[in-house]
């Protein structure tokens, strides 16, 4: 009898291929946090998130008999989300989203006052981040947000490193664009 | 130092990448440069609130929602029999080798023949051995005929219609690459 905590994605993978749907469910127990995040950074909603989360596990499990080991299982699976999350904010015309409907809980040991600010300035960060086109957003949020290398970014989206650099090297400048844009009068972001 | 290329340190500052000896010299270009010193100190904020990486939990109930949605679908992997699967591949094997036997005994047939003829407790045998490799010598020969029969028939018609033949041929390959990319960006649409 496999155990489930301890074999690996591969083998879970085979034995869910084979009619078992426990090894399934330890397989979403491992990779729910990571799906969640990346599709919360990108669609800033936590019913949305949930939803399509939900959708990108459906998706993965119809199609795991189309897994290759030649990837990492986590690779295989952010790709499957970040197109699919493209996919739906294509359909669905996704123009600006708000950033007020999510609230990033942040702790502070400073005082209250710095805590605040450092807590407005995050959130003005997520919201330009979620204003970025998707080109820009998908290798930002997985670099910077996500903590993945430029090698695991580009086995993801499928481009060669250099177009991956790029990317992120011309969201920067966008980011930065765009917050020096969304200042209001007599604040600063960081200057 | 151009305004440029303090900009490509800053991406290397930002990817943590960079060497001392060039972080002096963006110092030192930022501390003469007002526009590129206030770009630096954006980046600068990003990356402090970039590396504050939340943990982000998916909501509770979650694999019991994905379980549930799963089970709606009506989609299911059945299980693969193992024990069809075996006894399948061991008859296969096994026809495979008594074919490669029999194929052995057949061409080496008048050699075997003559080694049993010599041996006085296999001799006793060829009363029953001989007619048996006797009918597998004629159901083969007529098998060999039949086949370059097939094989002549198949050339003359090869030969009345190759411009055909190659065009079903080609038209094939397409088809099997079309297939092909479909199944491919079944799963993996492009990011942009």
């Amino acid at each position: 009898m496999l155990d489930l905590k301890k074999a690996s994605d591969y083998e879970l993978i085979q034995n869910c291929l084979n009619g078992d749907n426990y090894s399934f469910n330890e397989l979403v127990a491992r990779y729910k946090n990571l799906v969640y995040s990346v599709i919360l950074r990108m669609v800033n909603d936590r019913e949305e998130a949930n939803d399509l989360a939900q959708d990108v596990f459906l998706k993965i499990y119809k199609n795991l008999d189309k897994y290759y080991p030649d990837y990492k299982f986590s690779t295989w699976i952010i790709r499957i989300t970040t197109n699919h999350v493209i996919d739906y904010r294509r359909k669905k015309k996704f123009d600006s989203v708000s950033f007020e409907e999510v609230n990033y809980d942040i702790s502070s040991d400073d005082s209250p006052e710095r805590a605040y600010i450092e807590k407005e300035r995050k959130e003005k960060l997520n919201h330009v981040v979620s204003q970025l086109p998707d080109m820009y957003k998908v290798p930002i949020v997985l670099y910077h947000q996500q903590g993945l290398s430029y090698k695991e970014i580009a086995d993801i989206i499928e481009e060669p490193l250099s177009k991956v650099k790029n990317r992120i090297f011309r969201g920067r400048k966008m980011l930065k664009d765009l917050l020096v844009d969304n200042l209001k009068e007599g604040e600063s972001y960081g200057v | 130092m151009e305004c440029k290329k303090a900009n490509d340190l800053m991406m290397k500052y930002m990817d943590q990448i960079i060497t001392e000896n060039e972080a002096l010299l963006l110092r030192d270009h930022v501390s003469s440069c007002a526009d590129c010193l206030e770009d630096f100190k954006i980046y600068d904020e990003m990356m402090t609130d970039f590396a504050d990486i939340e943990i982000i939990s998916a909501p509770e109930g979650f694999e019991e929602s994905v379980a549930l949605k799963i089970e709606e679908s009506g989609f299911v992997y059945k299980p693969r029999n193992k024990f069809i699967n075996n006894l399948l591949t061991n008859l296969i094997g096994g026809v495979a080798v008594i074919f490669a036997i029999g194929f052995i005994f057949i061409v080496n047939r008048d050699n075997i023949m003559n080694f049993m003829l010599t041996n006085d407790f296999l001799s006793s045998y060829m009363d029953i051995i001989t007619p048996m490799t006797n009918l597998i010598t004629t159901y083969t020969n007529n098998f060999i005929a039949a086949v370059s029969q097939f094989a002549s028939s198949v050339a003359v018609f090869a030969a009345g219609n190759k411009y055909y033949i190659l065009g079903a041929f080609i038209a094939l390959l397409i088809a099997q690459y079309v297939i092909l990319r479909r199944k491919e960006n079944k799963v993996e649409d492009k990011v942009e």
